[in-house]
């Protein structure tokens, strides 16, 4: 079975200004599927702390109904062409209740990215508007092939903090990637915050998971009597707070 | 969520972070008038601020971990860039950027003409040539400030008045329409309207004209505003027609809202 967690901390910066975690995080199981989903309020939007928890609820919400239906995920393709259609669901509800909340010209102070995982048997298909990260773990015996960093979009902009939000013209093209494989056994999403220390780096972006981040935090999960407010620890810790002073945010799941 | 918790205060997971990113880079260009009128009491403050501002960013893990700090001067000696207390031969190809925990501020002196045109033209070029270095080396980086303070109007080199900063004014502002670089402009002391006309010219969305010379309390809001901008994320116009501010305007805001308009 699928053992979830999730653990979100306010960034460094936003502690020291006084600004809220943005960032929001949700999941729903449905027998041994999951929905994963996380989001990050852009941080100078007043109402993006509440655009990402709208954001999580409808992408949960949307796909669960999808899971509910076999057809949706027959293979693959079936799975890329149910996440397309479900995001496209999830995006107009989503501007439609913001627009009815504060008006169609403030619907911006509602930016939040969406990055959103669905697991089903064998397939695995993440879904993402913006910045942050997808991470499998397969049940290879080698470190170095164990941890899968999932191809991300490009990058917004130039500059680290550009990117792309559902409320953005280029929201309404999600990045989709599915997954074949029955020998997944760890899953992490996460927004921006801990790109930097959880990622490896080179030209033009990230190139893999650290695997000993993904390593300490998955196995940590696993043993159920572990106290899981380490991985909090972890994320507090100069190393990481050094890095980024943004809000983290990190849904992982391990298969027990 | 662990309410109440602070960084630093948890125990973690033991994490070899050697593989991880190197954090997240904001090249900071100080563009400091150093002429005449800043004799005396001006220069004096600002030397202070300034070596005061430099301990404050060694003493802040993240600033320290993300802020290079470049500082480019137009006044005594003419216009020279500095890496940190060391000035720059003009033909070197050193850039001026060091890591916050590195910056040592020089003592500045006044004197001298003030050669604003050319002190932002040496500015942008080590910005630009950061910004590729940053680049070549695989950093992710923040979009660069340049933060302007002066007391006085453009001059050539014979201390006459110029007009030689409108040739900059396009360069200027497209780069910051196009996110080249920021542009912060304070007019400091008994700046003329003049003066304050070329600093709207410059940075039509952020600037302020201050009566006084009130370095320290400046810097240590410039502190606060970088937190800011290291805060999160910005992104692109919504898809709705709202006006809303784009990238660091908020930062900018933030900024600039510490000071009644005018004053």
């Amino acid at each position: 079975m699928w053992c979830v967690r999730g653990f979100s901390v306010q960034g460094f910066a936003h502690l020291r200004e006084g600004s809220p975690c943005q960032d929001a995080y949700r999941h729903t199981e449905l027998g041994a599927a999951l929905v994963l989903a996380v989001s990050d309020g852009a941080g100078s939007r007043r109402r993006s702390a509440e655009g990402a928890a709208l954001a999580v609820t409808l992408a949960t919400d949307t796909f669960a109904a999808v899971l509910s239906q076999p057809d949706n995920f027959a293979d693959g393709h079936a799975l890329k062409e149910s996440l397309t259609d479900g995001y496209a669901r999830i995006r107009k509800d989503f501007l439609r209740l913001v627009g009815g909340l504060a008006g169609e010209e403030h619907i911006g102070e509602f930016a939040a990215t969406l990055l959103v995982a669905v697991v089903t048997g064998a397939l695995t298909g993440v879904l993402q508007i913006g910045d942050g990260f997808a991470a499998l773990r397969t049940d290879s015996t080698q470190a170095a092939s164990r941890y899968h960093l999932l191809p991300q979009p490009g990058f917004g902009g130039e500059y680290v903090n550009e990117t792309v939000f559902l409320t953005s013209a280029a929201g309404a093209n999600p990045f989709i990637t599915c997954v074949v494989d029955p020998g997944v056994t760890g899953i992490m999403l996460s927004t921006d915050g801990l790109m930097q220390p959880a990622l490896t780096w080179g030209p033009g972006g990230p190139t893999g998971m650290n695997p000993s981040f993904a390593g300490a935090v998955l196995s940590h999960l696993d043993d159920p009597d572990r106290d899981p407010r380490l991985v909090i620890g972890t994320m507090l810790s100069d190393d990481v707070v050094k890095r980024t002073g943004d809000d983290m945010t990190l849904l992982a799941a391990v298969y027990r | 969520m662990v309410f109440g918790a602070q960084p630093g205060e948890m125990a973690g997971l033991a994490v070899d972070y050697g593989m991880s990113g190197a954090g997240q880079q904001l090249p900071l260009m100080m563009c400091l008038d150093t002429s005449g009128s800043m004799t005396g009491k001006p220069i004096n403050d600002l030397n202070e601020a300034l070596r005061d501002w430099s301990a404050d960013l060694r003493s802040d893990l993240q600033l320290a971990a993300s802020v290079q700090v470049g500082m480019v001067t137009f006044g005594s000696g003419g216009v020279r860039a500095w890496r940190g207390d060391a000035p720059l031969d003009s033909a070197s190809a050193a850039s001026p950027f060091v890591p916050a925990p590195d910056f040592r501020p020089p003592v500045l002196e006044a004197g001298g003409v003030t050669l604003l045109t050319e002190a932002i033209e040496l500015a942008i070029r080590h910005v630009n040539t950061y910004k590729g270095l940053l680049k070549a080396e695989n950093y992710t980086y923040y979009r660069p400030l340049i933060f302007l303070l002066t007391d006085g109007l453009p001059t050539d080199d014979q201390g006459k008045l110029s007009d030689s900063w409108k040739r900059i004014v396009p360069a200027v502002q497209k780069s910051s329409g196009e996110g080249g670089f920021e542009l912060w402009a304070i007019g400091v002391g008994h700046l003329k309207p003049e003066g304050e006309e070329v600093l709207r010219e410059l940075a039509p969305d952020a600037f302020r004209i201050l009566g006084g010379f009130p370095f320290k309390s400046l810097l240590r809001l410039l502190s606060n505003s970088i937190d800011k901008v290291l805060a999160g994320s910005e992104g692109p116009p919504p898809v709705a027609t709202e006006p809303l501010p784009q990238s660091i305007d908020e930062t900018i805001d933030h900024f600039f809202g510490q000071f009644p308009a005018g004053q």
